[in-house]
């Protein structure tokens, strides 16, 4: 009789998307589509990437957060799904920018999957949160000043990998408060080449071992390095 | 005569091929002079360490003839915590060698983990640094199937990742120590030992061990001989590269005298048509009940004794009421006493020149003279 290879449940790479829905994502890009279409097309490339992935399509879970958009409020779009499952859909752009809100909900989020994959006994890398956003945070500053806190303190805690990307319009310093690794701004809208990007290095991480250095993708598809 | 079955392999992993890197997992195995003791030691090399490779040979190498040193030493003193010495001084020891390989106290290029067992006749214990695991247990008795039996004690010795799966701990790093963890061996029949990608194909989810992998593991080399060679086609097949893309080993060991006698474990095939069962034996005629033991010299039973010596002759079991093999003994050893005393003075006699005999016909016709003077007295 021959050994079986089968029944293994894999472990998973989370990320959790918080998207920048409000208002100012309606504006009309080079190309004449809107932010908010482009970012659209993005998450619909994200999808077909890490379906077409052997690894990232087994082991990759998501997580959207809007913020602003029709609720104008922060809130859990989709909750967590394995790659496989995942279908991409479009987001509307409206309202302000609650983006503290959106954080804070988006590192309980992240919490909580830990807890629920450590009770399931499925191991996990570290989870990724990818901050997109085109403007100013409309929070009030005592909410901002704590989500800042709690994203700073999760990512030195190694809790968290946090990644900001700037979309034209975006205000740098304000970003730049959030994490030890720089802001990176997007090249124009180029959310499919950003998406793509997204997708290779949740795969690397996915396949990471311990000892590894985690070795991602070049940014320059997508990164201005006018910045 | 060696008490233990083994075999061992590491595979490099696709992703390794893929960016060139040489197969960072290494593998030792040995056993003790008398063949009693069983020492295995795996280690898995950190992918970005670049020396990684030559940290897994030299920390695996050494702690496989380390631990053979130990089981020689253990001959002659009792287990205990002078065991836990031995293998911290021993750590230390390789994390020298290290050292003095790197020409540098800085090692971290070395990094790798350490999962390693020393087993006898009547357990061990296992040594263990990071990832990997440790699997073992005893067979289920003959005639059950499947052969091993998996309950929740056979996984010996975890995988220790800390929260995240893509990181671990090493020999080499600084905090070592606070990792190592040494865990007592029950007696055992078989044992795994195998490195992250290893545990990959093994265990479930890190807690629980695959039956459907590890019994078939266990039964084809049982039946059709232990070598690397099979164990390394296990890890190299291309179901293997799917689960992980990390470099594999497993080594396998059997202690020999705990494996049935062939034919005894079925397989699983066979079990949908049970096997033929043999005729029944024709019962054993009945015999009449025997006869009460009596005097051998009294005439008027000697017949009885004839008919019970016939009796004997004809079944074992009157034999063993009749005849006990320790009666038997006891009188057999008496007649041989008896023989060789007589033996021995007629050799004195012989050597005394007859004078044994003189003295015997003398002391015999004192006997006669002082008969006869009685007799004249009586008269």
């Amino acid at each position: 009789m021959a050994v079986d290879y089968s029944g293994n449940p894999n472990q998973r790479t989370p990320c959790l998307l918080i998207l920048d829905a409000s208002g100012s994502m309606d504006s009309i890009g080079s190309k004449g589509k809107t932010r908010i279409a482009e970012l659209n097309e993005g998450i619909s490339t994200l999808e077909h990437a890490l379906k077409h992935d052997d690894t990232a399509v087994s082991r990759v879970q998501l997580g959207i957060v809007s913020v602003g958009g029709p609720a104008n409020s922060a809130e859990v779009l989709m909750d967590w799904t394995d790659a496989v499952h995942f279908s991409a859909f479009p987001l509307k752009a409206a309202g302000t920018t609650p983006l503290g809100v959106g954080i804070r909900l988006g590192l309980q989020m992240i919490e909580q999957l830990k807890q629920n994959l450590r009770n399931n006994g499925i191991p996990y890398t570290r989870p990724w949160m990818m901050i997109i956003t085109d403007g100013e945070p409309t929070d009030s500053s005592s909410e901002w000043e704590a989500a800042v806190n709690e994203c700073r303190g999760a990512e030195s805690a190694r809790k968290v990998e946090v990644y900001t990307i700037a979309v034209e319009g975006a205000n740098l310093a304000t970003l730049s408060q959030l994490s030890a690794r720089p802001p990176v701004q997007l090249d124009g809208l180029k959310f499919n080449e950003l998406f793509v990007w997204l997708s290779s290095s949740l795969s690397a991480a996915s396949k990471s071992r311990p000892g590894d250095t985690l070795a991602l993708p070049p940014l320059d598809p997508w990164r201005n390095v006018g910045m | 005569m060696t008490h233990w079955l083994h075999a061992g392999a590491s595979v490099v992993g696709q992703g390794h091929l893929t960016t060139g890197t040489p197969c960072q997992d290494k593998c030792h195995i040995r056993v003790s002079e008398d063949g009693a003791w069983l020492a295995v030691a795996v280690c898995d090399g950190a992918g970005s360490a670049e020396f990684a490779d030559v940290g897994a040979t030299i920390t695996s190498r050494y702690f496989c003839q380390e631990l053979v040193r130990l089981a020689q030493e253990s001959e002659t003193r009792l287990p205990g915590e002078w065991i836990n010495d031995f293998v911290i001084d021993r750590v230390l020891r390789v994390r020298d060698q290290l050292r003095e390989h790197a020409k540098s106290d800085d090692i971290r290029k070395y990094h790798c983990t350490l999962v390693a067992a020393l087993v006898g006749p009547h357990g061990g214990f296992s040594v263990h640094i990071g990832d990997g695991a440790i699997v073992g247990g005893t067979f289920a008795p003959p005639g059950s199937f499947p052969i091993v039996e998996l309950g929740s004690n056979v996984l010996i010795s975890k995988p220790e990742n800390g929260e995240y799966a893509n990181e671990t701990f090493f020999v080499t790093e600084g905090a070592w120590v606070k990792h190592l963890r040494i865990s007592p061996l029950p007696t055992i029949d078989w044992l795994v030992v195998c490195t992250d990608g290893g545990a990959s194909l093994l265990l479930d989810n890190d807690s629980h061990v695959k039956p459907g992998f590890l019994t078939p593991f266990l039964e084809h080399q049982i039946s059709d001989g232990f070598t690397d060679g099979y164990v390394e086609g296990v890890l190299a097949d291309p179901k293997a590269n799917k689960l992980t893309t990390d470099d594999k080993t497993i080594a396998v060991a059997v202690r020999s005298k705990s494996l049935p006698k062939s034919g005894v474990w079925t397989d699983p095939a066979e079990r949908a048509t049970p096997p033929p069962v043999p005729p029944a034996k024709p019962p054993d005629p009945v015999l009449p009940a025997p006869l009460p033991p009596t005097r051998p010299s009294d005439p008027k039973n000697r017949q009885g004794a004839d008919a019970e010596i016939h009796l004997v002759s004809s079944s074992t079991a009157r034999r063993k009421r009749f005849l006990s093999k320790r009666v038997f003994l006891r009188a057999l050893a008496i007649v041989g006493s008896l023989l060789v005393l007589a033996v021995l003075l007629m050799l004195l006699n012989w050597c005394c020149r007859n004078q044994l005999s003189v003295w015997w016909g003398a002391a015999l016709s004192r006997v006669r003279q002082w008969k006869e003077a009685m007799k004249k007295r009586e008269q």
